[in-house]
């Protein structure tokens, strides 16, 4: 087949030349871009449709491939352009006219489907966006990334980002299978997944305005040239399957490996000493990456979630304006009091902003004629008003890759009142505690994954415990116009020592618990979680218990947390006990961090540790 | 004569109908709020179809379903939330992203805004504007910003 398609391409060449083209063409064959571009690991395509590739074993040889693409460019055109390889293929095209510049003339084929695309997406430059994590959907705890081409602005245009067309890469999953198929499909390769792509303002709108999310968009400094291919690219992934891997093969992984295509051969935008891929770490390389002899980034910009939205702008009031706001809330009719009225209007304007991102946040989740009708009421009273001009002051925020970092490794040396000194080693795989910095973190939660902790005193070692999951979140609403807090949540799934006094008794346990929780001032919050502890190696040693806890941001340099959870065993023998913890991190560092604990848990034990993140 | 007839029948067949877009165009599919049949939302690694996610090559059919009106009127459907409170104040980058589609001059952009505003209070001034669905307002506002943004053809772009 390799020589039926040399000598089809010899004939195009030039016969004399031939040879030498051969030769050439299989070393361009065996680039790294080429390669890329076809998306080959390990010796194999990632896509699984057949007809991404032009010659019949193209998925597993690059070379063959080549000259298939070739060849097939080289032919005139018969028929619908749209089919010819040169309209479905264009970043093949791209690169082959680069690499072979003048020794290569194909027939001019026009391609309308592919230019009335290129020319909506009217493309300047590229962005990758991160999409924080949400922890309503345990598919989105790590958050998300999307690709976005940039349009160019014409003079006429305002700056919004909102047309820009957007790109997503996720597992093709039907909204009705249930969380056990999801699971599974989604880990072990049960779903196709593919690129597909929206305009900016419905993504936009799913994400900040329905789940609450911060979208962070980092403008990569790319050529013209590679913003094209990178284009053209995008235009040859249509309708193209991969098979989806949660842990490998996300969007992570994927649009690492696009961006990759235009990237020098050292950078490496994924963590290769880690068999998973999140959002994060791609964030974190593309704030190391140099290229072209420039920082890979060019611009970082923040888009607010709604109920950001709402904290900055309540934030930004005077205490009058919110003392006014919170009366509107409360009682309506204020909007026709002389409180209001006698706002100038500026101030009017911008209380009636907030509470339109309120009572909107109220109706997209409770749907209440109430709060429909308050909205209807505050657009009437707007309408009234000339054209608002509101300026809100910027609020700083740090970005993503600046978050501590996922991975940990700790060392501790400590005491226990039972066992004496205590050594202990601990590595976590994900994510952030309750201790971590708060950046690019949904605020006051615990999102721990794939955490071990081993033990050692004089003569013996033992597994202290293995947290396959510890995600809390406190929900906690900051705005004092919300009247009703949202549940508090827990769980945790573990194989732990038994107490604190036992080195070889293990057990399997699941946590589950639900509460409340709020905040005073800005710095600390306290929670109630009724929990249930199931101890599924005795079962009659299962607890209810509730968890009391308090946190308090002192500084940058300090965190601390303290928890107290009265526990009685539901068993026929019941036994009731206090377990407590102080838990302290001292350091403001993406890299490092120490800890100082106290724990008690039938014993005592105090711990000083140091840790490492990475 | 003739050449009058078939100017007029062009006409008529060049502007969609607004009824068209709605119905026939893919717009209408609205989702509000994170949460689905109970099970969390799986919004966020998932590609699924909203009725608004496409494949790339994806192509529209010519005619009714494309040009800045089609735009208009599925960004209207897919942000109304935001795009009300905006017309309410008359400022926001949903209002302003709205003019993009139909590349309004900067300086008529005003003049744009407050007679679609006007319009737009009779709107709400219905006591029964609650009452109605998404949809229903949504392509109400639509035909407000239809009829409005004719009056400025020369300064936006309606084809």
């Amino acid at each position: 087949m390799q020589r039926i398609v040399v000598f089809l391409v010899c004939l195009l060449v030039s016969v004399s030349a031939c040879q030498a083209a051969s030769v050439a063409i299989s070393k361009l064959a065996n680039t790294a871009q080429w390669k890329k571009l076809l998306h080959f690991e390990s010796g194999d395509s990632e896509i699984s449709s057949d007809d991404f590739f032009i010659a019949p074993t193209g998925r597993h040889n690059p070379e063959l491939e080549l000259f298939a693409t070739i060849s097939s460019m080289s032919q005139p055109l018969i028929g619908d352009p749209n089919l010819h390889a040169q309209c479905r293929y264009p970043a093949r095209k791209l690169w082959l006219q680069k690499q072979l510049g003048a020794n290569w003339r194909p027939p001019k084929v026009v391609c309308p489907q592919f230019l009335a695309w290129k020319e909506s997406n009217q493309t300047e430059s590229i962005s990758l966006i991160f999409v924080s994590g949400y922890l309503g959907n345990p598919a989105s705890f790590f958050g998300h990334l999307l690709l976005k081409l940039n349009k160019a602005n014409p003079e006429h245009a305002s700056e919004s980002p909102l047309l820009d067309k957007s790109f997503n890469y996720g597992a093709d999953a039907h909204r009705d299978d249930n969380p056990v198929k999801y699971v599974t499909y989604g880990l072990l390769g049960g779903y196709d997944a593919s690129f597909s792509t929206a305009e900016y303002y419905q993504l936009e709108y799913g994400y900040a305005e329905n789940e609450q999310r911060e979208l962070w968009e980092y403008e990569l400094n790319l050529s013209e040239q590679e913003v094209r291919l990178l284009e053209a690219h995008l235009w040859e992934l249509s309708e193209v399957k991969f098979t989806y891997l949660f842990l490998s093969g996300n969007c992570s992984t994927e649009m690492a490996k696009l961006v990759g295509i235009v990237l020098d051969e050292g950078s490496n935008l994924l963590t290769s000493y880690q068999p998973w891929d999140m959002p994060l770490d791609i964030f974190k390389s593309l704030a190391k990456t140099e290229h072209n002899g420039r920082p890979l980034i060019k611009a970082i910009n923040k888009r607010d979630s709604k109920y950001t939205r709402i904290y900055d702008k309540y934030s930004a009031l005077t205490t009058k304006e919110k003392s006014i706001t919170q009366d509107i809330v409360k009682q309506a009719n204020t909007l026709d009091e002389a409180s209001f009225e006698q706002l100038n209007i500026e101030a009017k304007q911008k209380i009636l902003s907030l509470l339109f991102d309120f009572y909107q946040l109220e109706i997209s989740e409770n749907g209440s004629a109430q709060s429909k009708e308050m909205k209807r009421r505050l657009m009437l009273k707007s309408l009234a008003m000339p054209a608002a001009e509101i300026q809100w002051p910027e609020q700083q925020a740090e970005p993503p890759h600046l978050a501590q970092n996922p991975n940990r490794v700790n060392v501790s040396i400590g005491h226990n009142g039972e066992l004496g000194s205590v050594a202990t080693l601990s590595y976590r795989a994900g994510y952030y505690d309750f201790l971590a910095r708060e950046v690019a973190r949904y605020k006051n939660s615990n999102a721990v994954f794939f955490s071990t902790e081993v033990k050692a005193i004089q003569n013996k070692a033992w597994l202290s415990k293995f947290d396959l999951f510890d995600v809390t979140t406190l929900n906690i609403l900051h705005v004092d116009l919300f009247e009703k807090q949202r549940w508090a949540w827990s769980g945790r799934f573990t194989y732990e020592q038994k107490d604190l006094s036992t080195t070889d008794e293990e057990r399997l346990r699941l946590y589950a618990s639900m509460g409340w929780a709020t905040h005073a001032f800005e710095v600390m919050s306290f929670y109630a979680l009724p929990e249930l502890k199931t101890d599924f190696s005795k079962l009659d040693e299962s607890t209810l218990g509730v968890k009391f806890g308090a946190l308090y941001t002192a500084s940058t340099w300090w965190k601390t947390h303290l928890l107290m959870t009265p526990t009685i065993t539901l068993g026929t023998e019941s036994f009731h006990r206090v377990q407590l913890l102080w838990d302290n991190r001292f350091g403001d560092s993406q890299n490092w961090d120490l800890r100082l604990k106290i724990s008690h848990d039938i014993a005592s034990e105090i711990n000083l540790s140091y840790s490492l993140y990475f | 004569m003739k050449k009058l007839l078939l100017l007029i029948a062009l006409l008529f067949t060049a502007m969609p109908s607004h009824a068209n877009l709605w119905k026939n165009c893919g717009i209408g599919h609205w989702i509000a709020g994170p949460t689905w049949n109970g099970y969390l939302a799986i919004t966020t690694n998932v590609t699924f179809d909203l009725g608004t996610t496409a494949t790339i090559s994806q192509v529209v059919t010519p005619g009714t379903c494309a040009g800045p009106l089609w735009s208009a009127a599925k960004f209207i459907n897919d942000t109304y939330p935001r795009l009300e409170e905006d017309t309410a104040q008359g400022q926001g980058e949903h209002l302003m992203a709205m003019l993009d589609i139909f590349e309004c001059d900067s300086d008529v952009r005003p003049q744009v805004v407050n007679s679609i505003r006007q319009e737009f209070n009779r709107l709400v001034s219905d006591a029964n504007y609650v009452e109605k669905t998404h949809s229903q307002k949504a392509e109400a506002y639509y035909l407000i910003v239809e009829d409005k943004i004719t009056h400025f053809g020369k300064q936006c772009n309606l084809v």
